[in-house]
């Protein structure tokens, strides 16, 4: 980041790092009941404030654990980093040789309370990516299939944008930028709730386009329209009806999801 | 699931804006940075709040 931080956020409260603002949102999702099976976030987040407010609320966590990290198993000390070299069993001592990169270790790094750790390289992948996660009874394919649930929420910002436009919004107060993400937040529950199985959040609109174009009335056509030379007018959602029966299951879909939040 | 997003902007006008390193484009980059909890079940996701 360039420059040095002012002491007070944009709204005039005192500023708060990422891993604070984490904090206070585990906070407030515990105090609204909120009950996860098992809290997942990135390598940044990994840190001893976000692990002891997780163990206080006795919630099963997963994380990516950074290579640098000093883990220690059976009195042997070693870093996921040189993992690779010291599992080689024929160049390492005994002593101090780490588990095989095959299975899921169990470590206990300070202040973090027993966790299991595992190695995974992808093909595309430079170096070695070490997920962990708080429970020792996860085995290596449990802890990497959660893991990778958090490519989700990638896809998600990613759907956000290109969809609805989550970086479009010019204004330039933070309570118009904050209301922008707000609603396309709640916007993007459409298209996750009206996903077919085989298909991705992304295919959506241009199904129920086609849906509408199809279902048209005579005379309406994508594109066409009943004046000559006039402005084309597009043909996105169908008839009047059936935007609003679209609003009624939007509406109903909102609700399903936050009662299934909740 | 607790995850932050990069919100590209242009100019330094916006309140909240900040240089920030984007990992997608390999840069730092004019963006805001909200951290966003969501909720996924495996197969869908959703956002449940946010905080910049």
């Amino acid at each position: 980041m360039k420059g040095k931080p002012s002491g007070e956020a944009f709204d005039c409260t005192d500023f708060k790092t990422k891993t604070e603002l984490a904090v206070d949102l585990l906070t407030w999702a515990r105090q609204r009941g909120f009950g996860p099976t098992a809290v997942l976030f990135d390598a940044f987040y990994l840190s001893g404030t976000v692990v002891q407010i997780l163990r206080k609320a006795d919630r099963p966590w997963l994380g990516r654990i950074k290579g640098n990290r000093n883990l220690k198993r059976n009195r042997k000390k070693f870093k996921p980093q040189d993992w690779p070299r010291l599992a080689w069993p024929s160049k390492v001592r005994r002593k101090t040789r780490a588990p095989r990169l095959s299975r899921s270790a169990a470590a206990a790094p300070h202040g973090w309370g027993p966790v299991s750790v595992i190695a995974v390289r992808h093909h595309r992948d430079a170096e070695l990516r070490c997920p962990v996660g708080s429970n020792t009874a996860w085995a290596r394919g449990r802890i990497e299939a959660r893991y990778g649930h958090r490519l989700k929420s990638e896809t998600g910002f990613r759907r956000t944008s290109s969809l609805l436009g989550l970086h479009d919004c010019q204004c330039r107060s933070s309570r118009a930028q904050e209301n922008h993400v707000a609603l396309v937040s709640s916007a993007y529950q459409f298209p996750t709730r009206q996903c077919h199985r085989d298909e991705s959040t992304g295919e959506v609109p241009k199904r129920l386009n086609a849906h509408a174009v199809v279902n048209a009335p005579a005379g309406h056509s994508e594109g066409s329209s009943g004046r000559e030379g006039a402005k084309s007018e597009t043909w996105g959602w169908g008839r009047r009806e059936d935007f609003r029966q679209r609003c009624v299951t939007l509406e109903q879909d909102i609700r399903y999801c936050a009662k299934h939040i909740s | 699931m607790i995850d932050d997003a990069t919100l590209e902007k242009v100019g330094e006008k916006p309140e909240g804006i900040a240089w920030l390193h984007s990992s997608t484009l390999g840069k730092e980059v004019l963006a805001l940075n909200p951290v966003v909890p969501g909720w996924t079940d495996g197969e869908v996701y959703i956002p449940v709040s946010f905080w910049f």
